[in-house]
């Protein structure tokens, strides 16, 4: 898969230039309200065309300015989960989810409806009119929908908006499983930085209709450009990490890195006990980096709950903001946090590459999102014949991580 | 009063129903099209389409059926053509009554069909074409259910327009019985006969018959609409 955009579009005062490329997987596009996050959906789907410019998706020109090519949205294979969702509110959730699917060929089709509807949790909703469901509900539906149109990219729109956090911690994996069981390259839009983080570290930074840069999260954190159009206020660091014991005595949910071994660190990592969570699931942990405290000792005298040894990587100054970014994990899995520190600091600890640090946070800084293990669908995707999928459902069951 | 049913009153309320369903029947398909063109297109000389769809509308009905005797009439191209040619006459045949009154209701048709595919979500659409589906599908699996209640309103405006036309009728097809003389031509024929009193009468009742049944119809369909609608909205507040 390949995708390839360059593409200029005027309309009245607005101004939109980008040039971004995706070879698979998720893009998260970052922006805040108004920097043409929607229009570039639009683009890319055909729902408008371009001033000037291209887009190539798998060698097809699905329009060029130049030549005058433009491939209409239904002949695209380009499908979109709208903001609103956008489902036909007087037809079932059935007819709504096999509309596209309808019209695809035969030999496309890489999963059933009811697959799809058992792995979203839709299957009992099927013959309820679409404009009777839940906000959550038409989410899903509106995803189903989507998927079983095969697309060779999917576009989604803010896919949380409007859905209140729980519905949020529901969705966010859904949407990373899909992409693991389905594997369509998405693009992703959103203003929530942590959300995207929590799908994906491969971003697309947009700004008053401008792409301004595209790569890795650590690497737009460290470009000057970049650093700030980035919302580092948020829980930006997001930890992968397994449940290992939920201590309700304690009032702790114990956690470790993905990868390694069950109980085996000195300092586990502890966020506020969260009883919908199990021994074995995995959970994104969301952390400002504002929230963490470097020491040059696990300072086991104060009431902090967690504390990771670490190694600086990196020394990040830009303006009057300075970071570090911390190795915490030195397992097979690679993990860092971004830590907010003071010039004060980094001067009277020396803070420089290469020192070894712990980095303290409290238990309640930390918050928990359920996440879908995302080693064991790896190991699946490099089986052979993994392109055809015989029955999503069950090995979605396999991938709520047990390790 | 109804002992005295005349073949002749049977013949003008049949003719009324047919003229009025073939009106409704032709003016269909263009009613629905100029109405989607006026809701979703702009095109160069789209002001001057909808004008002239309107004219009927404010110009006296007279005038239209004269407009019409002069396009389709014996002397014109187009009259003499489907006379001499075809072997159709027009003017001052049932086909002229069916003209007239769907020139006067074609304007209602088209208001109410634009009125309905202008509220259809257009955001709707789209999902349906990212969705795979050509413009043709869009519009029969999405738009035009979405838009049914405003094509029915229009089409039970167009039939009630067809009943009571009058004056474009009487100028484009005159009032000859069996052939042009609707309900309307028929009472205004019995007025000035001296002592019809009973035929206006009973051509009246029929005609009050005949017009609140269109309106209960239409009533019964927009109700029937709304309640389901209306069941939807329940059903989600209740989920």
């Amino acid at each position: 898969m390949s995708l390839h955009v360059d593409v200029q579009l005027l309309r009245g005062n607005f101004e939109l230039d980008v040039q971004c490329d995706l070879a698979g997987g998720m893009l998260g596009v970052y922006g805040p309200s108004g920097s043409g996050k929607s229009t570039l959906i639009d683009l890319l789907a055909g729902m408008v065309r371009p001033t000037t410019g291209s887009i190539k998706l798998n060698e097809v020109m699905l329009c060029d300015a130049k030549s005058r090519t433009f491939v209409p949205p239904h002949k695209r294979q380009v499908c979109v989960v709208f903001q609103d969702n956008r489902l036909w509110p007087h037809k079932t959730v059935r007819k709504n989810i096999t509309y596209g699917y309808k019209l695809t060929p035969n030999s496309s089709r890489r999963f059933t409806p009811e697959e799809i509807a058992r792995f979203l949790k839709i299957d009992h909703l099927l013959d309820r009119k679409a404009g009777t469901l839940s906000g959550g509900e038409q989410k899903r539906v509106a995803i189903a929908r989507a998927i079983l149109c095969f697309p060779r990219l999917l576009l989604l729109d803010e896919p949380t908006a409007g859905l209140d956090p729980r519905l949020i911690d529901q969705i966010l994996p859904l949407l990373k499983q899909v992409s693991q069981l389905t594997r369509i390259p998405m693009m992703i839009v959103s203003h929530q930085l942590s959300e995207l983080l929590s799908l994906t570290d491969h971003l697309l930074l947009m700004r008053d209709g401008k792409a301004i840069a595209q790569g890795r999260f650590m690497d737009l954190v460290q470009d000057e450009r970049t650093f700030s159009r980035l919302n580092l206020s948020e829980p930006v660091n997001v930890l992968p990490l397994v449940v290992d014991d939920l201590d309700t005595q304690a009032g702790l949910t114990v956690m470790r890195f993905r990868g390694e071994p069950s109980q085996s660190r000195r300092y586990p990592v502890r966020g506020v006990i969260d009883e919908t969570l199990s021994v074995g699931q995995c959970v994104n942990g969301l952390l400002r980096p504002s929230d963490i405290t470097l020491a040059m000792s696990p300072a086991e005298t104060i009431t902090m709950q967690n504390r990771l040894p670490g190694v600086v990587r990196q020394v990040i100054e830009q303006g009057n903001r300075h970071f570090c970014v911390v190795d915490v994990n030195e397992s097979s899995t690679p993990a860092s946090v971004l830590v907010e520190v003071t010039q004060q600091a980094i001067a009277e600890f020396n803070l420089r590459q290469g020192v070894r640090t712990w980095c303290l946070f409290k238990a309640s800084a930390l918050s928990l999102h359920a996440d879908v293990m995302t080693e064991q669908a790896d190991m699946q995707s490099s089986l052979p014949n993994s392109d055809r999928f015989d029955c999503p459902c069950t090995r979605f069951r396999d991938t709520t991580c047990q390790n | 009063m109804f002992s005295q049913w005349t073949t002749q009153d049977t013949t003008a309320v049949l003719l009324t129903l047919r003229v009025a369903a073939c009106c409704v029947g032709l003016l269909l398909v263009p009613g629905v099209f100029l109405g989607w063109l006026l809701a979703r297109k702009r095109f160069f000389g789209r002001t001057w389409l909808e004008a002239a769809i309107n004219l009927p509308l404010v110009l006296p009905p007279v005038v239209v059926g004269y407009g019409l005797l002069m396009l389709t009439g014996r002397q014109s191209h187009i009259g003499s053509f489907f006379e001499n040619t075809l072997g159709i006459p027009i003017a001052f045949t049932w086909i002229a009554a069916v003209l007239a009154s769907s020139v006067m209701a074609l304007p209602l048709m088209v208001r109410a069909v634009r009125l309905a595919i202008e509220s259809v979500d257009k955001g709707q659409e789209q999902a349906a074409s990212v969705c795979g589906a050509s413009p043709m599908r869009v519009w029969f699996t999405i738009t035009l259910p979405a838009a049914l209640p405003g094509v029915i309103t229009g089409m039970i405006l167009a039939f009630a327009r067809s009943v009571g036309e009058f004056g474009a009728t009487i100028t484009f097809a005159g009032n000859i019985e069996g052939q042009t003389r609707t309900l309307p031509l028929a009472i205004f024929r019995a007025m000035q006969l001296p002592d019809a009193q009973s035929s206006v009468h009973r051509l009246v009742i029929a005609s009050i018959v005949l017009s609140l049944t269109a309106v209960f119809f239409s009533e019964w369909l927009s109700r029937r609409y709304r309640d389901s609608a209306l069941r939807t909205e329940h059903a989600r507040s209740h989920s």
